[in-house]
């Protein structure tokens, strides 16, 4: 892929499956394995702006991804690695004119793989804790130390 | 002697008992010599029949003051308009309704607060349908990457199977609103009745002879067959094993005479269909229903609860109640013709001024910004 992180927002959109693990490091698309212990043919694609301040990207993309339109599919995943409001704590303007689920998931699970990946998500004990990150601004959002460091 | 007393155990109301103890049949009457003291009667629990007491017949669980039980009303979405909390001279509070302008006292029996309790769930009528309008509102602003965009596109996309497998859904939830909700009922059947499910089976047994006949004719010891599905068929036995248990099922889905039968019908009929391919062009007359439903409903919801109003035939907007009664006239005079009700909501959005991308952005911006 030239570009991972835009081409497979796009395939999921078009209804592509996808999985992504932050231990092994991989991402599979349709079955078909793109990025592999962390290694991958082509760019990242990671767009620069946001990855500037990255932890704050994160926040931002997870209120995206925890504000937006549940499908069968989407609830019917047996793991995820972040929570997600229910269908029923919606607002209506979240049902209108949020996001689907699996566009929400896949931009903010990949953008934390390829920063974790590209080292531009670097784990610093003293601001982030020894095990786990959890947000001041959600409590809900919480990373753990062995998705962003190489066992 | 200790004289004996009923008390209500939700209001504390003193029960009236009779003088002396005496014995019915088979059950023993207490008075007010039984000696029992003062007797608190059990409270319903979850799941039994309310407690009706023979003096009030006040059910157990509503809330006592008329001001917090009209309150309770507007919350479970009910519309309160012509309902009124009154204090009689004795200072007991009251719901009364106004029927053609005569004030009529609401009992505690009535279906308003018998409907709520024999159900067990309040209903939450802001939740309305707001499924179907949020897919309409994603499926007009649908960019597709095959370069086609817009409502018609997104239904393509959904896929030849979707027309099935969201037929039979609505038909099951169709057959238990038949039980207990008419109004609904009749809402959702207008669109996805027996007639749609009919032209679904007639369109999907033309695009299954076509699928057929394009199939590479295949020998096996000089007698021809094809392969539907990973199963082998003579091309001689296709009448006898593919069609005619069609045809059969078919007879089952024109016979249904209840709302449960035809369900269980098409049930039969989509389990001894194979399925076509993805871009096998979907029945139109389901189109035209699945238009019709999700722009009426979207439209609905709309007026309930986004403040929005339509236009009469003149361009003056009309009130909420009048935009209402306009719709319900409408849907019923396009109902085999769906598509204008489309066209009707894609006016009434832009009527009312709502742009569907810019409030998508503007989303996005408030949960970024937050």
């Amino acid at each position: 892929m030239k570009n991972i992180f835009n081409e497979s927002i796009a395939m999921v959109e078009d209804g592509a499956r996808f999985k992504i693990g932050f231990v092994d490091r991989t991402l599979k698309i349709n079955g078909k394995l793109v990025i592999n212990n962390g290694e991958f043919e082509g760019e990242s694609g990671l767009p620069a702006e946001l990855t500037e301040n990255v932890l704050e990207s994160i926040e931002n993309m997870y209120f995206q991804y925890k504000h937006s339109i549940p499908s069968e599919r989407s609830e019917s995943k047996r793991f995820r690695y972040f929570k997600a409001l229910p269908e029923h704590e919606l607002e209506d303007e979240d049902m209108l004119y949020g996001e689907s689920r699996d566009v929400a998931q896949i931009r903010l699970e990949l953008f934390v793989l390829l920063c974790a990946i590209e080292n531009k998500l670097v784990w610093d004990e003293q601001r982030m804790g020894k095990w786990f990150w959890q947000s001041t601004t959600d409590k809900d959002l919480v990373i753990l130390r062995n998705w962003v460091e190489k066992n | 002697m200790k004289e004996t007393k009923v008390i209500c155990p939700v209001c504390g109301t003193e029960i009236a008992i009779a003088e002396h103890t005496h014995t019915v049949k088979n059950a023993v009457v207490i008075g007010k010599d039984s000696n029992l003291g003062t007797v608190v009667l059990p409270a319903a629990k979850a799941g039994q029949a309310p407690v009706t007491t023979p003096v009030s017949g006040k059910v157990a669980g509503l809330p006592n003051k008329a001001e917090d039980r009209l309150e309770a009303l507007k919350k479970a979405g009910i519309d309160t308009a012509n309902l009124f909390a009154m204090r009689g001279a004795s200072g007991e509070g009251m719901l009364v309704r106004l029927v053609n302008g005569v004030p009529q006292m609401v009992n505690d029996n009535d279906p308003i607060f018998r409907d709520i309790i024999a159900a067990g769930t309040i209903p939450d009528r802001r939740l309305f349908r707001r499924w179907v309008m949020s897919q309409m509102f994603h499926m007009l602003t649908y960019k597709g990457y095959r370069g086609a965009d817009g409502y018609t596109a997104a239904l393509h996309a959904k896929g030849y199977e979707y027309q099935w497998s969201m037929t039979l859904e609505e038909l099951r939830v169709q057959a238990k609103l038949a039980k207990n909700d008419a109004e609904n009922f009749n809402e959702r059947n207008r669109w996805f009745d027996k007639r749609v499910c009919i032209a679904l089976i007639d369109d999907y047994y033309q695009k299954l002879q076509k699928h057929v006949a394009s199939l590479k004719v295949k020998r096996c010891k000089g007698v021809p067959y094809v392969s539907i599905h990973h199963r082998n068929i003579f091309v001689a036995d296709l009448e006898a094993k593919l069609y005619r248990p069609l045809i059969c099922a078919k007879q089952g889905v024109i016979g249904a005479k209840t709302p449960d039968q035809l369900f269980r019908a098409m049930s039969k009929y989509n389990a001894l269909r194979d399925t076509l391919s993805w871009d096998t062009p979907q029945c139109r007359e389901w189109v035209d229903a699945f238009k019709g439903s999700g722009a009426f409903f979207t439209l609905k919801n709309l007026i309930l609860f986004h403040n929005c109003v339509l236009r009469d035939a003149y361009g003056r907007k009309m009130s909420k109640n009048k935009s209402l009664e306009f719709l319900t006239r409408a849907s019923i005079e396009y109902k085999n013709e769906g598509w204008r009700l489309l066209a009707m909501l894609k006016k009434a959005i832009n009527d009312n001024g709502i742009n569907i991308e810019a409030k998508m952005e503007e989303w996005s911006n408030a949960k970024r910004n937050r």
